[in-house]
């Protein structure tokens, strides 16, 4: 049996003998292991290409999905305490203001020139509103930016836009 | 210890580190896969080396949204594929693969020899299954998930592969208590 | 009588079900479907315009698909990794969309984002994809064709 896995294969006819699993392994493993120059051939390619790139440094760089993802949880957890406390017509106002929040040009959709538009704000003009500040942080930034194009994504949009 | 993603995330920032990491992680992996799909150690180098440059092509700009083995494994075969049909210009795609997909029967003896020859002629799947089981050391959760496939069908192709061996005159004695 | 009758059906239960059981594993292993990688590069023509954002719609018309990767376009400005929601992995659709503040920007067809799929079962997909906005540096919407390639 090879006991490495052993304990993840509940079904006994999954096991094999020592000897089957010896010799698959003599069949099918390569002799010889990777040479050390193949590894440093390898670096020395993703030095020169990750290092020596150029990165932009952009203000509105994508952020990783997760920290998004917690900033979007907090400010639904904020939201649904409120939904809590206040239901019926504040439920549909609260949504209501979500919506518009997002809507930074206030034609009806959410789509990516929402998040464009803020984002051009933000880097060219000094002009910035509170209600721009979508996770309300005090800070009108790429956070918000982010949030913007991640509700123009969303596939299920009654699901309340962040 | 950093999760692939979160490797991912430095790579696409630019650090080669983080890159290296990956290598580290995933080389010997896809040198065993590379070496069973081409059947030489040569190929095998050229397959691991030219996967890792296709990777390093994707960053910055690469967002995984599945598992690292479920990305490569794809990449490794077709560019086995390539690399043997380097030298069978007027062989198919298919053809080749059934023939890469099988031991190297000329240097195999014995018992070895026998099992080698009973393999040959499993489904690829079947066969396929069982050596990411007991030759790559996968789970057979991580089998799944490399796949993207339901666990129950890896437990039915290994349960049908090993039957068979189990059936073969030529492999049954591994299976004498 | 009763016995009878009873013991009749009782053996005829014992006969059926191991066959049938057979037969459902049969079925079961011969309707496995067949898994396949593939990208499919999509493409945005703004023609002489500049092309800043974009945002479209993709899904599966036929075929069953699973995405598995996302990747940024070929010019510079969209290479990075655009914005989708993560929801849309377990569905066969997802809205993708993308921008760029700076000057760079390209314009003619421009390869602007590829998505690596997987394929379940023996049937080619097909595929929706529908553009719903591009816009130039200034924000302003401007009229682009969006198309797709499928690798290998």
């Amino acid at each position: 049996m090879t006991e490495k896995k052993g304990h993840f294969d509940e079904d006994l006819d999954l096991r094999i003998s020592p000897k089957l699993s010896e010799d698959l392994n003599t069949l099918f493993k390569p002799q010889f292991s990777v040479p050390p120059e193949l590894d440093r051939a390898i670096m020395d390619q993703a030095n020169r290409r990750l290092v020596q790139r150029h990165w932009r440094h952009r203000i509105f760089r994508h952020i990783s999905f997760w920290r998004v993802a917690a900033a979007a949880a907090v400010i639904i957890f904020a939201f649904s305490l409120n939904l809590t406390q206040k239901p019926g017509p504040t439920t549909t106002s609260s949504f209501i203001v979500e919506a518009q929040a997002v809507d930074i040009d206030e034609n009806g959709r959410v789509d990516i020139l929402d998040a464009f538009k803020l984002a051009r704000h933000v880097e060219f003009s000094e002009r910035t509103e509170k209600k721009w500040d979508i996770n309300g942080d005090g800070l009108v930034d790429r956070n918000d930016v982010d949030l913007v194009a991640l509700a123009a994504v969303r596939l299920d949009k009654n699901k309340g836009v962040l | 210890m950093d999760s692939d993603q979160e490797l991912i995330e430095l790579v696409n920032q630019g650090d080669p580190d983080a890159f290296e990491v990956l290598y580290r992680r995933y080389r010997d992996w896809v040198y065993r896969l590379a070496w069973r799909f081409t059947g030489n150690e040569q190929d095998a180098l050229d397959v691991l080396q030219e996967t890792f440059t296709y990777l390093l092509g994707k960053f910055p700009g690469f967002s995984l949204t599945a598992s690292m083995t479920t990305f490569l494994y794809p990449v490794v075969k077709h560019l086995s594929i390539a690399v043997r049909s380097k030298s069978r210009r007027f062989i198919s795609d298919e053809e080749v693969l059934g023939e890469i997909a099988a031991p190297a029967l000329k240097d195999a003896q014995g018992s070895r020899k026998e099992l080698a020859a009973v393999l040959t002629v499993l489904p690829d799947e079947q066969r396929e299954f069982l050596l990411m089981r007991f030759v790559d050391d996968m789970t057979l959760q991580e089998i799944a998930k490399a796949l993207n496939i339901p666990i129950g069908t890896v437990k039915s192709r290994l349960h049908h592969a090993l039957k068979r061996l189990r059936q073969d005159r030529r492999t049954q004695d591994y299976f004498l208590e | 009588m009763m016995k009878k009758i009873t013991a009749i059906i009782l053996m005829s239960i014992s006969v059926i079900v191991p066959v049938l059981a057979q037969q459902s594993e049969q079925d079961n292993e011969s309707v496995q479907p067949k898994v396949r990688f593939a990208p499919l590069r999509i493409y945005l023509d703004s023609g002489n315009k500049s092309l800043a954002a974009y945002q479209f719609e993709l899904k599966a018309a036929a075929g069953q698909i699973k995405i598995v990767g996302v990747e940024g376009g070929q010019h510079k400005a969209f290479k990075e990794a655009p914005y989708y929601d993560p929801a849309a992995l377990a569905n066969d659709r997802i809205i993708i969309a993308a921008f760029n503040t700076g000057r760079e920007l390209p314009t003619g067809r421009t390869r602007i984002a590829t998505i690596h799929l997987q394929i379940i079962g023996e049937a080619e997909p097909d595929y929706e994809l529908k553009l719903t906005v591009a816009a130039d540096a200034d924000a302003k919407e401007i009229p682009a064709e969006i198309t797709f390639e499928k690798g290998e």
